[in-house]
């Protein structure tokens, strides 16, 4: 295995991690149910 | 800027700056939107006795399906469950229980209605309010217990679907609310009258606390009220303290203070007054007329039900409640 080939499965092995974390990230937000009953303080 | 929201749910009208959550932990301001954090998520799920909640006048010998999230909109020091409703959504275990679950489960557990229970339901109100809303469309009744501490506009969205509910009125006085509960009186009894007029099926739970809610001129003031306000059919229910949480200092409530308590509201004019918390007679429902034991009750087991189409056996007096 060459350094290139190592650099390569490092790119690709961070990448994957990343993305994993983009997924967590989005699963949070789709937990999120909005609230029926607030409102926005500006709108004094 | 421009992104503090304020939640209209409960008198604590928590505002919020982005990212901050709610007095009661259940929501969070994301990014100028407020968010439920505990919405399908339950962390407490059982199949109780319907006479747990405690309800005495509504299906007797039922079973509900109870649930409850994490956070309550007060912080009362004596708080019998204060693991959960004092806990972040974050800190408890959690099932995935979207409310057409909750409503399926009802069913195959043959339960005829869900409770909103353990914590307090106006914490989790989204997910109550869905749930309450498919249980109806599946002829399952929706109850709840509560502490009444929900702004009016919320509470009379959600008494369209709700059918039964208890209200604990903890105490006769503001002084108690603010250094107990961290809450106010005031709301809670127009919670109440709001149940009243839209007819939602109302139990009343008054835990009595030795030496901070349990003088009789206090107890008294208050059955009058309810008599007053309420009517007198609605059924009290005087409940036994067990130290807890911050009151570990206190003792249990003597068994005669309850009585007292129960005298003083059938004096008051109290038609159905019960003592929790404790084996005794005062567990039975009794004729208001001819005096009968209308529903023996041992703990959360009904014995005998002597009520027939909602009349009493014995004398033909009407009774009130949901009795089918």
């Amino acid at each position: 295995m060459t350094r290139r080939d190592l650099l390569k499965a490092f790119v690709f092995l961070w990448s994957f991690l990343l993305l994993k974390e983009d997924s967590k990230a989005e699963k949070t937000n789709e937990q999120l149910h909005e609230a029926m009953f607030w409102r926005r303080v500006e709108d004094d | 800027m421009g992104k503090v929201v304020q939640c209209e749910l409960c008198p604590n009208g928590c505002v919020l700056d982005v990212n901050q959550t709610s007095r009661c932990r259940t929501r969070i301001n994301k990014d100028g939107r407020l968010y439920s954090l505990v919405y399908g998520k339950p962390c407490a799920v059982h199949v109780d006795p319907i006479e747990k909640k405690p309800f005495f006048h509504f299906l007797p010998g039922t079973k509900a399906f109870s649930i409850a999230t994490a956070g309550c909109v007060l912080s009362c020091k004596f708080c019998q469950n204060w693991q959960i409703s004092q806990a972040k959504p974050e800190e408890t275990d959690t099932y995935d229980l979207p409310p057409d679950k909750v409503v399926n489960n009802a069913r195959i557990y043959n339960c005829r209605s869900i409770a909103y229970t353990y914590t307090e339901p106006t914490a989790f109100y989204e997910y109550m309010f869905d749930t309450a809303l498919k249980a109806k469309n599946s002829d399952i009744k929706n109850t709840m217990h509560s502490c009444g501490y929900i702004n009016e506009k919320p509470l009379r969205k959600l008494c369209k679907y709700m059918d039964a509910a208890d209200i604990d009125l903890k105490a006769f006085t503001e002084d108690f609310y603010d250094k107990i509960c961290n809450g106010s009186l005031k709301y809670v009894l127009n919670s109440l009258i709001i149940l009243k007029e839209e007819k939602v099926w109302l139990e009343i739970t008054n835990l009595v606390i030795p030496t901070l809610n349990d003088e009789i001129k206090n107890i008294n003031e208050m059955c009058r009220w309810i008599v007053k306000n309420l009517g007198s059919d609605v059924p009290l229910h005087f409940s036994r303290f067990f130290p807890h949480y911050k009151l570990t200092n206190l003792p249990p409530t003597p068994v005669e203070t309850l009585k007292n308590a129960r005298k003083t509201a059938m004096d008051a004019g109290l038609k159905f007054v019960y003592i929790g918390n404790v084996r005794n007679e005062a567990e039975n429902t009794y004729c208001p007329v001819c005096k009968k034991i209308l529903i023996e009750r041992t703990g959360y087991q009904i014995i005998k039900n002597n009520i027939l189409n909602g009349k009493c056996k014995f004398c033909n007096t009407s009774i009130s409640g949901i009795w089918s």
